[in-house]
């Protein structure tokens, strides 16, 4: 799997940090792809949510952009379970089902609070996708806070 | 050379068959030095295409010209983004539409070829049969993987996915047994 970047090393994903007049954007991308094109593969990441002083986190929500136009759908899971998953739920899945415009995926949303969550993207069938995934930690009133993104599995 | 005469499209296409391009030196090859430089091919380079307007739609100049910049950016992404949107068979013109995955099927990025082969088989283009036969044998594992991809359930593609099967490569092997068990359900 093609890493952009350094294999299996701590991306802290601070590109795209854009100050406009409306205010501080915070960009969190993390792009790969399935160069072993087996249906098979998985890439796993782990995304830490922390206190960057903007605030305790609350949830993490991610989107996956499909960059290859082909039969094969690339999807995404967001999920952290230390706690009972009956209030708010432990996983969520999002799938960009139109992979030839530049939209991403829907939206999901994990609220399991600080620490690490589990973001595994796959793909539906064989084939050499790219793909590129948003994520962001925020606070219970939405504001953006401390996130990182490890890379542990590439396939 | 094999010179394939469409009577419908009035123009004559002529397709280089994969032993005379290697002959011709389409065999790229690293550095030597590099240990683990190995051949390329590009078994789509010589191919020269023709793809036809479609009737039924109305071209969009404004997203014409919008693929045509991303097509001839620097960056192999732009190139691939808009080899993607043309596959989503938007109402781009006859001649643009052409012009880019010409270009595209010579590019040295694999990816973009690969997104060409599955852009190419999106469109009204000629031989479309042929020039997946010949993405087959390319070296690059995504190019071969959008050719099976691509590759209908007729006679002919049954065929080429029969072929398939014996690649060298997984993944291609996969793809083309599920596609097959799928047709044949």
């Amino acid at each position: 799997m093609k890493f952009s970047g350094l294999k299996n090393t701590v991306a802290t994903v601070l590109g795209g940090l854009m100050i406009s007049q409306a205010g501080a954007v915070l960009a969190h991308n993390q792009a790969g792809s399935f160069t072993t094109g087996l249906a098979a593969g998985i890439d796993f990441y782990q995304v830490s949510c922390f206190d960057d002083g903007a605030g305790a986190p609350s949830y993490a929500e991610a989107q996956v952009k499909d960059m290859t136009a082909n039969s094969s759908k690339v999807g995404i899971v967001l999920q952290k379970g230390t706690t009972p998953c009956t209030a708010n739920k432990c996983a969520q899945a999002s799938t960009d089902t139109t992979d030839t415009d530049a939209a991403y995926s829907p939206l999901i949303r994990v609220t399991q609070g600080s620490g690490v969550y589990n973001l595994f993207v796959s793909h539906s069938t064989a084939g050499t996708d790219s793909y590129d995934v948003q994520v962001h930690c925020k606070t219970a009133t939405n504001v953006h806070t401390g996130t990182s993104v490890s890379s542990k599995q590439q396939q | 050379m094999r010179i394939v005469k469409k009577p419908e499209m009035g123009i004559p296409i002529l397709v280089m068959m994969s032993s005379l391009a290697v002959a011709a030196g389409n065999v790229l090859a690293n550095d030597a030095s590099n240990a683990d430089s190995r051949a390329v091919f590009n078994s789509l380079e010589s191919l020269q295409i023709s793809c036809n307007a479609n009737e039924s739609q109305e071209s969009n100049r404004e997203l014409s010209a919008k693929l045509m910049n991303l097509a001839s950016s620097n960056n192999p992404l732009d190139r691939v983004s808009a080899l993607s949107q043309l596959a989503g068979k938007g109402s781009v013109d006859a001649n643009i539409v052409q012009k880019i995955l010409q270009a595209a099927l010579r590019d040295p990025d694999s990816n973009v070829r690969a997104q060409a082969v599955y852009a190419l088989a999106q469109q009204n283009c000629a031989d479309v049969p042929l020039i997946l036969e010949q993405a087959l044998q390319d070296s690059e594992l995504s190019v071969r993987l959008m050719a099976v991809d691509s590759l209908s359930a007729d006679e002919k593609g049954a065929s080429l996915l029969e072929q398939a099967l014996s690649d060298e490569e997984e993944a291609v092997r996969e793809l083309a047994a599920m596609k097959l068990e799928t047709s044949s359900k």
